[in-house]
């Protein structure tokens, strides 16, 4: 989250000579980051990112806090000024008031009732600061919540006095569907892990540590105020405030467990307020109902162990100033241990020896401390791992260099490309909360979005040639299984898809052969086949069956492959299988024959037929006939006319 | 025979050559093993022995003298038709078109050869893993907001008892108990765990899948100068000798202390000026690059570690951030939409 706050109204609590740009830089460098400065109206406003952890920074207060702490190391003067909050004096007359938690559901309550003189305009200063940093000037009663809000840290809410009839406050969970319209005139229906304000009737009057409700908030003609603060349980509220999407800057704050002692500062400091902007009276006493206050936190640690976690040394005395700075209790011991306490703003964020690390490392500045390189060591990374790495880049290379590209599509898929892929019946591991209904099923091919690809880029080009390496996701008993799979798509022709894969099995050393006919359900079964090198099935090839082409509005053919890129890689070689080369002639020999077999089983047959054939093409197919071109030679002597013409007979036998 | 007429009578024949294999059919003609030159030698077989010696001098002379102008007339004759070639070498040449690397693929390269040789090896760990490796053993309680349904993806597959519910990794962090898990609990670890990360955010700087790439270091006497040393050394070596590194504190769960880390800008060189006007790619001469710290002594435990003993430091930063601010690649939605407009640029 990010807050704004004016430079004014950090020196109304810092007391020091840094420019507004020296603050920021400083700041940044040290301890909140100061994103940007800018002049609203004359006033210098600063906008500072706030993380999680340091809630306790969310406010003016705690921005001096940091910077008392940070400027000195710059040599900037900067002293924090408290101010000094008195226990409201309370007057004769006293209204009734109850305010009670009998299932505990809060840290801490703070409830008070004043007489307010009108409501009205803020003095100029309040609406002045507030406009600055983004927040609205409403009225005088209001913006004092929001004053308080951001000078001191903590949310506050409150009431108009009569708008609660029976005086009563009960805290509740919710129960299921009961309802509340909440100030800015909107509707919800609660859950039961919500947490409400009942006034005993049974009517909710407030979301506490969110949102007021419009039955009981304050309107241009309340006389008499319920000033009101809680501490809440930080995660319902963030699961109250997520869930109806209620994003205020109380529940942002409220969210991230601001510290229930700041809450009576904050208390103290409104009703201050409400005395000056609305001549307040308080008319009831003070109630504070805190059954268990936050625990003092100690931390033991020593100079050597946080020495040893920034690699270099850090002089005690500096390291006990900026603790003492950011308002930890130091204890120096004889035996270099050092007895830290945590102030209660921190002791959410401060539990462990690294967090004083840090408090220390930070303040010290990130900037002092020498840049080293580790020494080196030796791990073993598993062959698979290094083999997975060393050929997706050769293989994705290779396709590149071929004239492909490489795309990467989402790992998830929508439920119309299942369907008109002919495979939503298959089960899919899905995203429950999906942002968006075009990324919810986890791919198992990645055919369909390659289909897709050409589809959407099918104006931008004549011919297309795709391809991506990715992991598909079987679902099974456990995790699913990660299979990353090679799978290249081109709109040219068939050829030209069984080119690029003999190419691509080429640059990996693999010897393989087309099958006929293959399992893949994308595959037309009359146009598809397998590579295969013996019982290994490296995967499919083929055409796009027609009618899922055309369930995407493609008319053109596709053709596909998908390889298992595992099978692949175990079976790659960076050097070919050697056999040397025949000294004695090579002899060709063309024969035109009837088709009757595929090409892969007349290349099988032809070679289990002579032992002396070396290659077998073919040259050209005519009707049903196909004329191959037969190589032969022999590695101890030349091959005689006779010898030749016996081998071309035992060969023809077979086809 | 009168070497003075043949002479004249050469030169006469090669003026009229007007290509250099005409000129080599002269040669042929004189010189060749059927030639003149060899004729004339058979010519003096029926001389005097005195007569020989002047007809053979001659006629070496002549051969000579043919050589020479040949030659001259062919090295004239090469360079006239060489003059006459003329070729536009700028005409492009027929289309051979070429195809392309992701430019997520060509950082990941760039970046894993840069770790490589600090001796930290490259690892890949579970996209779909259970909520333990993604947030429990990284020190984030189930009531951290980042766990909630606003921050993670969450699948159907059947939840764990022991390891929760099944999640797309928000980040690569999920790397790092298995990656001490996988070494059986013993340090020394070097690892550089490159992956895809799922958060469920679509706008204009934001995909809902994303790659980040993670380092990780645990040792005996790991410390914060040692990551400095570290990012100084990647971001010298990936954006430049003249970039600069700054810690900024934050806070992430898993590590403690947890810092950003900014860059000088790659536009600006960190003047936070260009050109006279003030720079748009950064906010103040300085990038943010993203998130490191020491791993949570809670980390090591979870993996096993005794982290009284050992200690470590991880980063997990974003590539597409990482090439946008490198390359300017500044639309990081075109990464994953497959339009061949945008992958062809690389």
């Amino acid at each position: 989250m990010n807050i704004k706050i004016t430079h004014n109204w950090l020196l109304d609590y810092l007391d020091t000579d840094a420019t507004p740009v020296e603050i920021q830089k400083y700041l940044s460098l040290c301890g909140p980051s100061v994103e940007r400065i800018e002049e609203v109206n004359g006033e210098i406003v600063y906008d500072i990112e706030i993380t999680t952890n340091r809630i306790d920074t969310a406010s003016v207060l705690g921005i001096a806090r940091e910077a008392a702490a940070i400027l000195p190391q710059f040599g900037k003067k900067a002293i924090l000024k408290k101010k000094e909050l008195s226990q409201p004096i309370v007057s004769k007359t006293i209204m009734p008031i109850s305010i009670t938690d009998p299932s505990g559901v809060c840290r801490r309550l703070l409830g008070i009732v004043m007489e307010v003189d009108g409501v009205g305009k803020s003095p100029e200063y309040i609406s002045k600061r507030l406009t600055a940093i983004d927040m609205r000037s409403l009225n005088n009663i209001v913006d004092v919540t929001n004053y308080v809000m951001t000078e001191i840290g903590h949310p506050t809410h409150v009431f108009d006095y009569d708008r609660i009839e029976t005086h009563n406050l009960i805290l509740r969970h919710a129960k299921k569907g009961e309802e509340i319209v909440t100030l800015d005139e909107k509707k919800y229906n609660l859950d039961e892990t919500d947490i409400i304000i009942d006034d005993g009737t049974g009517k909710v009057i407030d979301l506490p540590g969110i949102m007021g409700t419009a039955n009981s908030v304050v309107t241009n003609n309340t006389k008499r105020i319920l000033f009101f603060i809680e501490s809440n349980d930080p995660v319902s509220i963030r699961r109250t405030s997520m869930r109806y999407g209620i994003r205020t800057m109380a529940s942002t704050i409220n969210e991230k467990n601001p510290d229930s002692e700041l809450a009576l500062t904050a208390f103290l400091r409104g009703i201050e307020l409400f005395k000056e902007v609305a001549d307040a009276k308080v008319v009831s006493p003070l109630i504070d109902i805190y059954p268990k206050k936050a625990e003092q936190i100690e931390i033991k640690t020593s100079k050597s162990f946080i020495d040893a976690k920034v690699g270099v040394e850090i002089p005690l005395k500096t390291i006990v100033s900026i603790l003492t700075n950011l308002e930890f209790t130091v204890s120096t011991q004889e035996n270099d241990e050092l007895i830290i306490t945590v102030p209660t703003h921190r002791i959410s964020d401060v539990t462990i020896p690294e967090d004083i690390v840090e408090e220390v490392a930070r303040v010290y500045g990130y900037f002092a401390i020498p840049s080293v390189l580790q020494l080196p060591a030796y791990v073993t990374q598993p062959k698979d791992t290094e083999l997975l790495f060393y050929y997706q880049y050769v293989v994705k290379s290779y396709l590149k260099h071929r004239g492909y590209t490489e795309v990467m599509n989402y790992s998830a898929t929508s439920k119309e490309l299942l369907q008109q892929f002919e495979v939503d019946k298959v089960e899919h591991l899905y995203i429950t909360n999906s942002i968006s209904e075009d990324i919810k099923y986890l791919r198992q091919s990645l055919i369909p979005s390659l289909v897709k690809n050409v589809k959407q880029n099918e104006g931008f080009a004549k011919e297309h040639k795709l391809f991506e390496l990715a992991k598909t996701y079987i679902p099974s008993d456990s995790l699913p299984i990660e299979e990353n799979k090679l799978s290249i798509c081109t709109s040219v022709s068939l050829d030209e898809l069984k080119s690029i894969l003999i190419g691509l099995m080429k640059e990996l050393n693999i010897e393989f052969d087309f099958k006929e006919g293959s399992t893949n359900i994308h595959l037309m079964p009359s146009v598809a086949g397998e590579l295969t090198q013996g019982k290994i099935q490296f995967g499919s090839f083929g055409q796009v069956k027609p009618i899922l082409c055309r369930n995407l509005g493609l008319e053109a053919p596709v053709y596909v492959a998908e390889l298992s890129f595992v099978d692949l890689i175990q079976t790659a070689r960076v050097m070919p299988n050697y056999k040397s080369f025949s000294q004695y002639a090579h002899i060709t020999h063309d024969i035109t024959i009837k088709k009757d077999k595929t090409f892969a089983e007349l290349k099988k047959n032809a070679f289990s037929a002579s032992n002396k054939l070396i290659s077998l093409s073919l040259l050209s197919t005519y009707k049903d006939t196909i004329t191959l071109r037969l190589e032969f030679t022999d590695s101890t002597k030349n091959l005689t006319e006779e010898e030749v013409k016996r081998e071309v007979e035992a060969v023809q036998k077979y086809l | 025979m009168d070497i003075t007429t043949l002479k004249k009578t050469v030169l006469d024949e090669l003026a009229k050559c007007t290509t250099a294999d005409a000129a080599s059919d002269l040669e042929l003609i004189y010189l060749g093993r059927n030639g003149r030159v060899n004729e004339l030698l058979k010519g003096i077989k029926s001389l005097s022995l005195e007569e020989k010696k002047t007809a053979g001098k001659d006629i070496n002379a002549f051969k000579a003298f043919v050589t020479e102008e040949v030659r001259r007339a062919k090295s004239e004759l090469y360079a006239q038709e060489e003059q006459k070639i003329k070729v536009d070498v700028t005409l492009p040449p027929p289309l051979n078109k070429s195809g392309s690397l992701h430019p997520i693929t060509i950082a990941v390269n760039e970046i894993t050869g840069i770790f490589n040789k600090i001796g930290f090896i490259r690892m890949s760990y579970p996209e779909v893993d259970w909520e333990y490796y993604a947030f429990e053993v990284l020190n984030m309680p189930k009531t951290h907001a980042a766990r909630d349904d606003f921050e993670t993806t969450f699948l159907n597959g059947i939840p764990d008892k022991k390891m929760g519910k099944m999640v797309l990794t928000p980040h690569t962090s999920n790397g790092q108990v298995r990656e001490m898990e996988r070494l059986k609990s013993t340090p020394p670890i070097r690892m550089i765990n490159i992956g895809k990360c799922y958060r469920p955010n679509w706008d204009a700087t934001h995909t809902p899948m994303f790659h980040q790439f993670e380092g990780l270091c645990v040792d005996k006497g790991i410390t914060i100068a040692n990551l400095k040393g570290t990012l100084e050394y990647f971001v010298k070596s990936y954006f430049g000798e003249n970039t600069e590194v700054r810690l900024r504190p934050h806070h992430f769960q898993f590590t403690e202390p947890s810092f950003e880390v900014d860059i000088t800008c790659t536009m600006c060189k960190g003047s936070a000026v260009v050109e006279g006007k003030k720079c748009k790619i950064c906010k103040s001469g300085w990038l943010e690059l993203g998130g490191t710290g020491m791993v949570h002594p809670n980390v090591l435990k979870a993996g096993g570690i005794d982290p009284t003993i050992y200690s470590g430091w991880a980063f997990g930063f974003g590539i597409e951030r990482v090439n946008m601010m490198k390359y300017g690649i500044d639309d990081i939605r075109n990464y994953y939409t497959g339009d061949i407009r945008f992958l062809n640029l690389f």
